[in-house]
């Protein structure tokens, strides 16, 4: 603040007297400003008008004579008489540097720790994204191929259960159409039964027939009668038989219509089982592409996600740059330390020799400072 | 052979207590009288257990223990005679799911309402019944 007033002290003694004149200004623009208030009248408005204007004009240009001494004032300040000021000002930077240059290593500190643990967590998001099977190396694409690849898959696996269901079903059809075949032949066995018994009639008529003509022969025809009467014996016999073969068949026949009835139903119920066994494949295949859509959807909305990070892991290498930069201006707070311990006031460098010096540690064409125009 | 509707025995189960409370009460608008209310699974199949004939079975899906699915293959397994209809929140496709398995255990598969349970649409299907 000393250095402000000193620099103020060099104004010229012309600005002086006027600048305390000028500093009224405000009050004079407010009472010229309000003349209309007291004096009522359009020549009253005039007035007032023309002496706002007047204050105003002057306090431009008051305001400019100002800045032109102080201007003026900036060159003489490198020619400070060479005791007091400068030496108060090498002690203040002796003082003030230290700081500076702990705040500069502070700040460079806490962005660096802070970047550090951001780049940490991005590289952790990227990482889980990687585990996640949403990776941006050419490896991305074969998850999208491995759900339409399990999609395949599960179409491969569960068409043929249901094709080998049909299968049994079919084979359950042959078996059925033996059984009615089996059916047919039966009727022909319960034919034939009837056939043996209409035989053994006949033959037992013959026998009795046979039997009358051996009466007849007398004595001679006895040994024929013996013969006719074992004859109707077997006849008897025949037809015994003959009737159980059709009860036998008949038996048969009631089992296998029974058992051709609930085969028939059987049937019926398994061909609704393998028309709805279909229709939960095909349920099942819809699920499984849903799913694949939705990962397929989860993972382009990933992979955006992850490309994000990816620019945000670039965008924090502004780090090195920072730090760099920041390493720089420590530096030289050193060296300016170091300078204004050893050199003399009266030999102190030129500030286009230091900053030519300064620009030497500069590495990017950004660093480089255009001093203001004096 | 058909049954006048305060004739039929009906079981429902679902595990909240408030559900079964709404279905039971829609039924008894719909002039059902034997109504079994079970709070989940082990409770339904107990009842079914115990010899109660039931005609009609409303059951949920989403179940603490067991689910509706598990639910539902014990009770094939112990060869239920009666219709189902399946009442859940769940999604329509799971809805579908759920009445496409129950058929293939042999389930005489009435239909399936989402919840809530609107009146008409079950009236509709116990009307079905007979």
């Amino acid at each position: 603040m000393t250095d402000i007033s000193g620099a103020q002290a060099e104004t010229p003694a012309t600005a002086r007297p006027m600048g305390l004149m000028w500093s009224l200004s405000p009050v004079l623009a407010v009472a010229s400003a309000s003349i209309p208030l007291f004096f009522g009248g359009d020549l009253a408005v005039v007035f007032s008008m023309i002496g706002v204007g007047l204050v105003t004009a002057g306090s431009v240009w008051v305001m400019r004579a100002r800045m032109r001494a102080l201007q003026a004032a900036v060159p003489s300040s490198a020619a400070l008489d060479q005791g007091g000021d400068a030496d108060a000002l090498a002690v203040l930077l002796h003082e003030i540097l230290p700081a500076w240059q702990h705040h500069v290593t502070s700040v460079k500190a806490q962005t660096e720790d802070a970047v550090l643990q951001l780049s940490q967590s991005f590289a952790m998001v990227l990482e889980q994204f990687d585990l996640a099977g949403i990776a941006s190396v050419p490896g991305a694409r074969s998850e999208s191929a491995n759900n339409i690849g399990l999609l395949t898959l599960c179409e491969r696996e569960l068409q043929p259960v249901v094709g080998s269901l049909q299968s049994v079903i079919e084979g359950k059809d042959a078996m059925l159409a033996n059984i009615r075949h089996l059916a047919s032949e039966t009727g022909q066995l319960r034919a034939m039964a009837v056939e043996v018994g209409s035989i053994a009639a006949q033959t037992n008529l013959l026998a009795i027939n046979a039997a009358i003509e051996a009466a007849r022969a007398g004595e001679l025809g006895r040994g024929f009668a013996v013969v006719a009467a074992e004859v109707r014996k077997l006849s008897q016999r025949s037809a015994e038989i003959g009737q159980s073969i059709g009860q036998r068949v008949d038996r048969i026949t009631k089992t296998m219509d029974k058992t051709m009835a609930e085969a028939e139903v059987a049937n019926a119920q398994d061909g609704m089982a393998v028309s709805v066994s279909g229709t939960i494949v095909d349920d099942v295949l819809k699920h499984v592409r849903n799913l694949g859509t939705a990962s397929e959807t989860m993972h382009t909305h990933g992979l955006r996600v992850r490309k994000e990070v990816e620019k945000l892991l670039m965008a924090l290498q502004f780090q090195d740059r920072v730090s760099q930069i920041l390493c720089g201006v420590g530096d030289d707070m050193v060296r300016l330390q170091h300078t204004l311990e050893t050199v003399p006031v009266n030999a102190l460098p030129t500030p286009d020799d230091w900053l030519s010096s300064l620009g030497k540690t500069y590495t990017m064409q950004d660093q480089y400072h255009k001093p203001p125009r004096r | 052979m058909p049954k006048s509707r305060d004739a039929l025995k009906v079981l429902v189960v679902d595990d909240d207590p408030f559900q079964l409370e709404v279905i039971a009460d829609t039924l008894r608008e719909l002039g059902v009288r034997d109504i079994t209310q079970a709070s989940g699974g082990d409770q339904a199949l107990q009842a079914i257990k115990n010899g109660a004939a039931f005609d009609l079975m409303l059951s949920d899906l989403h179940m603490p223990g067991m689910d509706g699915f598990q639910f539902l293959a014990a009770v094939a397994q112990g060869g239920f005679a009666g219709a189902l209809i399946i009442v859940s929140g769940q999604t329509s496709d799971v809805l579908h799911s759920a009445a496409l398995v129950a058929k293939l255990r042999r389930f005489t598969v009435l239909g399936s309402i989402p919840k809530p349970v609107d009146k008409t649409v079950l009236s509709q299907m116990v009307a079905t019944l007979g």
